[in-house]
């Protein structure tokens, strides 16, 4: 008698989890296709809360947190109105050392990581520059000595390149060098499972467009 | 019994998506706490999936299947997070909530009345560092560019910063908390020196024209609080050629440490030969520095910081006499300057921050005037601070310490008649505590007190300071502050007297400034009481008065003219001062009524150039006319001054390093400028001398190059 209690609440919580497992990767589903699509502020901000709710709830997955912080540095790049992007991104900082403390050592994590840093100095360039543009490099750095197979951190070096005027070493032919490179690498890529990131090869060809032009 | 009990609590999260009828809608508006929505706030349940954001009118709907005693959480940037239980039980609910917006030192009321701050720090500042170095006229001088803000004086004649009708040495420059005795090059009579430290070493510039914390003292009218640089972020080599000389240094970054070792050497005859002087150089200004930087990082927050400089340099000038028209007096100065200093900050148990900083710095000055007359004065100084600190309260803090400085003085007064030999130790202690109080977000008050004794008065002095602040808007705030402030008598008043007391001033200011990161305006008006000042008539006494008083305006805007910059700084001026040799009370030499400045700074992003323009009007200075009775003494005035600058900078690439060209020229209109004028001894003014800048135009062009480390480009 006792046995079959025991088998069948072990059933049931099996079964309890596949369930939560199911619900999980729906969630995360949902919001990985709005993400494909979102361009403007309110829907990066709307997934944002959403990954968060989902981080948040699960707590040991590093997946809402890693893409809930992407998604806050993306609102950052689109928010004209400077005196807001240091406590959003403080907020996708704290996100993204969340996502780090439960993925080390991540290659994707430390590509977002460096967006932020980019972002930092969108408030003001001139004399921000000089200590998060270094920060913002070693991060990508960092993001392909982790895994030299990943190609966003190129897009993303090929995206600062573009930026970067040819006197503080950037420029549109050393962008589409390393836009290709991404590209190339995208071919390849294929994400660790349906949930993990797989953003960037579409926006790799649209600025390599633009280099040409 | 006890099996269906636990099969049922098993089984009930299953049944969850099913019950179809269990749904609970809760729906409200998030505002803040003046009733504006706030969108894209976070609303969920907590631990679980459900939840939504607010949309543009902070409303929301929210359609939860979870049922029983749940927490609503509502969180936002930049506001406290609402957390509040709540029953779902599938009857609708409406839930308004007015969130807190949380405050921190980023958008609290600070004490403003009489600060300048440029800061790296995410604060909103009136200056940023860079600012500095490409404000044009200021020549990469950190003291050059103060001169563009309200509060100083353009004294052309003379080195320093004279601020708010004091003299030059009632301002004192500290660097990471240590007094620096000898900011300044040791130059000769009449042509100002620059200021010894490069801007780029510093993070942090501070000036106050008044009013500043009770951590700083011996200094009556002013403070330039500079904080040098933290741990740098890479490895660098740098390389400077400029037209009257060249640098060349290297930083290297460890992963917890970093060791910069810097060399120039500066020499002006090339440039005299080339550009016209209106002074004859015997001996063009010439001079060497050494610099080594050293950082580690001893704990997480515990930084170590290791400055040494040292800097030798010559000059010699032959004066015209006015006296005798065909003799000249050949004035030449050999200078060494050595400035050390190491600091430590850390945060032990969380909250306790702790300062220590200890420095050595010594100055030789040998000057020798037509072979003849000879003054070798050697001046040393060891200094310690210890300043501990922690928050009380959410934005409070409190915050006192101790400093003491040693001083050795030696001078020798030497010619063929008499030699004379001075000397004297001064110690000089100061212990100091301040608090913070912030009575709300909005309202502010700074208290604090400051005990000195200095040896060679051998009296104590105790120095109250208190300021406050009201936030009246999210940008403006009114700022009033207090203080009494006590200097030091100069060495060289205390060789044969004992009986000379401390210089004191109170100042009394109120100012108003709104702020955003585009545009600034402040005004600040106030009213300062010198007494005790050192008079020199008819014996060295503490007899000396006056009193300043005027407004001080300051606008700046980055957002009018597209890819511009610039400021307008007005200062007014009433001041009148009986010390020194002056017979009367009056309004001293360094004090004009008006002083007008307009900085212009326009970016052009296609071609990475920045061209820019600084214009200052000033109304004439009182000079010496000895033909004049003692009540009209210093009553005749200089013309009015005028200075239109340019300067451009151009960012490139050379061999792929980073490069800025800059150049600049400094009156490029040709104002024949006079500061003073000199008389002969019989006081005739045809005899006399005007006195004037050493070319009535100069010029510069510098490339600076950053090799910065390899970061394996492809």
């Amino acid at each position: 008698m006792k046995s079959t209690i025991l088998l069948l609440c072990m059933f049931i919580s099996v079964a309890a989890n596949s369930q939560d497992n199911k619900k999980y990767a729906d969630a995360m589903h949902r919001n990985l296709q709005m993400l494909d699509t979102a361009m403007t502020v309110t829907s990066f901000q709307l997934l944002a809360n959403s990954f968060e709710r989902i981080g948040n709830a699960e707590k040991d997955k590093w997946l809402p947190f890693y893409y809930a912080s992407y998604c806050f540095a993306r609102v950052s790049y689109l928010t004209d109105d400077k005196s807001k992007l240091d406590g959003m991104l403080d907020k996708a900082q704290l996100l993204i050392d969340k996502a780090d403390t439960l993925q080390p050592s991540s290659s994707e994590v430390y590509a977002v990581k460096s967006m932020i840093a980019s972002a930092r100095i969108m408030v003001d360039p001139a004399s921000r520059g000089m200590q998060f543009g270094p920060q913002a490099a070693m991060m990508l750095e960092k993001a392909i000595q982790l895994d030299p197979e990943n190609p966003r951190p190129y897009l993303l070096k090929g995206t600062a390149a573009y930026y970067t005027p040819p006197a503080y070493g950037g420029g549109k032919e050393k962008a589409a060098a390393l836009l290709e490179k991404s590209i190339s690498k995208f071919e390849s890529f294929r994400p660790a499972d349906a949930l993990s990131p797989d953003w960037g090869a579409a926006r790799a060809r649209q600025m390599l467009e633009m280099c040409k032009e | 019994m006890k099996f269906l009990l636990i099969l049922f609590s098993a089984i009930l999260p299953l049944l969850h998506p099913l019950q179809l009828n269990g749904q609970t809608l809760l729906n409200g508006k998030v505002t803040d706490e003046k009733g504006n929505p706030v969108v894209g706030a976070n609303i969920y349940i907590k631990d679980s999936y459900d939840g939504t954001s607010s949309d543009v009118n902070g409303e929301y709907r929210l359609l939860t299947t979870e049922t029983g005693d749940h927490l609503l959480v509502i969180s936002y940037i930049g506001y406290e997070t609402y957390e509040g239980s709540i029953r779902l039980e599938g009857a609708s609910h409406t839930i308004n909530i007015a969130m807190k917006e949380i405050y921190n030192e980023l958008n609290s009321v600070t004490i403003t009345a009489g600060a300048f701050e440029a800061s790296d720090e995410r604060r909103i500042t009136i200056l940023r560092p860079l600012d500095i170095v490409t404000t044009a006229g200021a020549a990469g001088d950190i003291y050059g560019a103060l001169q563009t803000l309200p509060g100083t004086q353009q004294v052309g004649d003379q080195t320093g910063l004279f601020v708010r009708g004091g003299d030059a040495s009632e301002t004192k420059t500290f660097i990471d908390g240590i007094a620096v005795a000898d900011p300044y090059f040791t130059g000769v009579p009449d042509i100002p020196s620059r200021g010894r430290f490069s801007p780029f070493l510093f993070k942090g510039t501070f000036f106050s024209t008044g009013g500043y914390s009770a951590l700083y003292g011996d200094a009556m009218s002013s403070a330039l609080i500079l904080e040098s640089q933290d741990l740098p972020a890479q490895s660098t080599t740098s390389i400077g050629l400029m037209s009257v000389g060249g640098s060349i240094g290297h930083s290297h970054r460890w992963s917890k440490s970093s060791l910069g070792a810097y060399v120039s050497y500066i020499n002006l005859l090339p440039y005299i030969n080339l550009v016209k002087q209106r002074v004859d150089w015997t001996k063009a200004p010439e001079s060497f520095n050494g610099s080594m930087i050293f950082h580690r990082q001893i704990s997480k927050n515990g930084l170590l910081k290791a400055f040494f400089s040292y800097s030798p340099s010559t000059s010699a000038i032959n004066y015209a006499d006015v006296n005798d028209t065909a003799s000249v007096i050949l004035y030449n100065v050999h200078n060494r300057n050595l400035f050390s200093n190491a600091s430590y900050k850390d945060i032990f148990a969380g909250k306790w921050t702790l300062f220590a900083a200890m420095a050595y710095s010594s100055n030789d000055d040998d000057i020798v005037i037509n072979s003849a007359d000879s003054v070798f004065s050697k001046h040393s100084l060891i200094q310690g601070r210890i300043t501990v600190s922690r928050p009380a309260g959410k934005l409070s803090a409190v915050r006192f310490g101790g400093e003491w400085q040693h001083a050795a003085y030696t001078d020798q007064f030497a010619n063929v008649l008499y030699q004379h030999n001075y000397g004297q130790h001064v110690d000089y202690t100061a212990l100091y505590a301040e608090t913070d109080l912030f009575f709300s977000p909005k309202v502010v008050a700074r208290l604090g007190g400051r005990m000195e004794y200095a040896t060679q008065i051998g009296k104590a002095n105790f120095a109250p300071r208190t300021s406050i602040a009201y936030k009246t808007g999210l940008y403006n705030q009114f700022s009033f502050a207090f203080g009494q402030f006590y200097q030091q008598p100069g060495h060289f008043f205390t060789y044969d007297n004992a009986s000379v007391n401390y210089s004191r001033a109170d100042h009394y200011l109120l100012n108003f400034q709104n702020i955003t990161d585009k545009q600034t305006f402040r005004v600040e008006a106030y009213y300062k009481k010198y007494s005790r000042l050192i008079t020199t008539i008819p014996d060295t006494a503490s007899n000396g008065a006056g009193y300043a008083q005027g407004i001080d305006v300051f606008w700046r805007d980055k957002e009018t003219i597209r890819h511009a910059d610039y400021w307008i700084s007005y200062s007014f001026l009433d001041s009148r001062r009986q010390y020194m040799d002056y017979p009367i009370e009056t309004t001293p030499t360094f004090a004009a009524k008006h002083t007008l400045s307009l900085v212009y700074k326009q970016t052009i992003p296609s071609l990475n150039v920045t061209v820019g323009a600084t214009y200052v009007f000033a109304t004439g200075r009182p000079y010496v006319n000895p033909n004049n009775s003692p009540e009209d003494f210093l009553s005749e005035r200089t013309p009015n001054y005028n200075n239109l600058s340019l300067n451009a900078s151009w960012l490139t690439a050379i061999f792929q390093n980073f490069t800025v060209i800059a150049f600049s020229v400094n009156n490029v209109l040709g104002f024949d400028n006079i500061y003073d004028y000199r008389y002969p001894a019989d006081g005739s003014a045809a005899g006399r001398l005007a006195v004037k800048s050493p070319a009535i135009r100069s010029f510069f062009i510098g490339v600076f190059m950053s090799i910065g480390e390899d970061r394996g480009d492809e």
